[in-house]
């Protein structure tokens, strides 16, 4: 996969993942740069009249789209009604306008069964009109996004490195990024084994988290440069320790390994804008803690 | 620290640098001398080791007896015949 695209995928699932009204702007935005002129439009509460259950029309397709983005889908029963209410109410205001009803939703492991279910018996019982209800997830706004142009992308997610800014990737950029690490105690054990070939494959990254690691291995040397020429023996293990913390916190939250891997790059570079460098930097330095088998998980020995 | 780790080179582990400066004690000599001459050495193991490091080592080396300090100055132990 070429690389920005793969940059700029990781980063679109990350913001994908924003609650409330912060997602409901991202899905708008992405709307609106691939349907521009007008076709795709926003639209906002008004006074007493609130949005009337409209989150974003688009014109030439005829679709009307309501927004979902709590923090979890559980317990289930408040999204189930949300969808009986939202597509009642839209149904009321908006029916002359549309022919499909769109659900979108943030959760990245998929829409769960009793709301599917719910969409098609709603689409299967209604009276007169009939408006196919659908569901939108990580992979139909994806597909939306792929759509852009690298300006617009840019525009909406930031400037991101290119392959050539990780090959140039320095001890001092390496540095400042981890020193900002803060140190754990050193282990009482360290697993000293090699690492497998196989772990890329075994950890379930999508094509575009491996496509960034494998780049980052390129310069992983670097990372192991730094390490071994501080004055503080111990600080590898330390750096490692604080590592494979934040890789455990990550794991015991159940949350899909990319996304692991985009909390990783944020722990590296912190909150907030980072240059072009210190995003590069802080591929090299996963990839370097990847294949040191301090984060991700080990493969099982082959039988 | 005392055995090599991912991180921590061979030459550098507690160990090591405990070897490095039992070859120095071929007679008692203080803790400065002794880290003043192995810094001296030009080895470059030892200008990569901090001065606290070294002090683990030595801190090592008198824990597992492979040394003794009398009268201010640093020994390879005593060997008592039984």
């Amino acid at each position: 996969m070429d690389f920005k695209r793969a940059y700029y995928e990781l980063l679109f699932r990350d913001r994908y993942r924003d609650l409330g009204e912060s997602f409901q702007d991202f899905f708008s935005t992405v709307m609106e740069q691939r349907y521009p002129n007008g076709d795709f439009v926003r639209v906002r509460p008004w006074g007493n009249s609130g949005d009337r259950k409209n989150d974003g029309y688009l014109r030439s397709k005829r679709y009307l789209f309501q927004c979902f983005g709590p923090k979890s889908m559980h317990p289930l029963q408040p999204c189930l009604a949300k969808v009986k209410t939202d597509f009642k109410e839209a149904s009321r205001y908006w029916k002359e306008y549309f022919d499909v009803w769109i659900f979108v939703h943030n959760d990245p492991s998929g829409l769960p069964a009793p709301v599917l279910e719910l969409l098609l018996d709603l689409e299967s019982k209604q009276k007169k009109k009939n408006v196919r209800l659908i569901s939108w997830g990580f992979s139909e706004l994806k597909a939306e996004f792929d759509g852009l142009t690298d300006d617009a992308k840019q525009l909406m997610l930031g400037v991101v490195p290119d392959r050539k800014d990780v090959l140039d990737v320095r001890v001092e950029a390496v540095r400042r990024l981890l020193d900002h690490i803060a140190l754990q105690p050193e282990p009482q054990t360290v697993d000293m084994r090699p690492v497998p070939a196989t772990k890329l494959q075994h950890n379930q990254l999508s094509d575009a988290a491996a496509t960034l690691l494998r780049v980052g291995m390129s310069r992983a040397q670097v990372v192991q440069k730094y390490l071994r020429g501080v004055p503080d023996p111990t600080r590898y293990d330390r750096v490692a320790a604080a590592f494979r913390a934040r890789y455990a916190e990550l794991r015991a939250e159940d949350r899909i390994p990319d996304d692991i891997f985009v909390e990783l790059q944020r722990f590296v570079r912190g909150d907030g804008e980072a240059s072009t460098s210190h995003q590069a930097a802080t591929l090299a330095i996963l990839a370097f803690f990847f294949e040191a088998c301090e984060i991700f998980e080990r493969p099982p020995p082959p039988p | 620290m005392i055995l090599p780790t991912k991180g921590l080179a061979p030459d550098r582990a507690l160990l090591s640098v405990g070897a490095t400066i039992l070859r120095e004690l071929d007679r008692p000599k203080t803790v400065s001398r002794l880290w003043e001459q192995l810094s001296n050495r030009g080895s470059s193991l030892l200008d990569s080791i901090p001065y606290d490091w070294f002090l683990l080592a030595l801190d090592l080396l008198f824990i597992v007896q492979a040394v003794d300090f009398e009268d201010g100055r640093v020994s390879r132990a005593r060997r008592d015949n039984k």
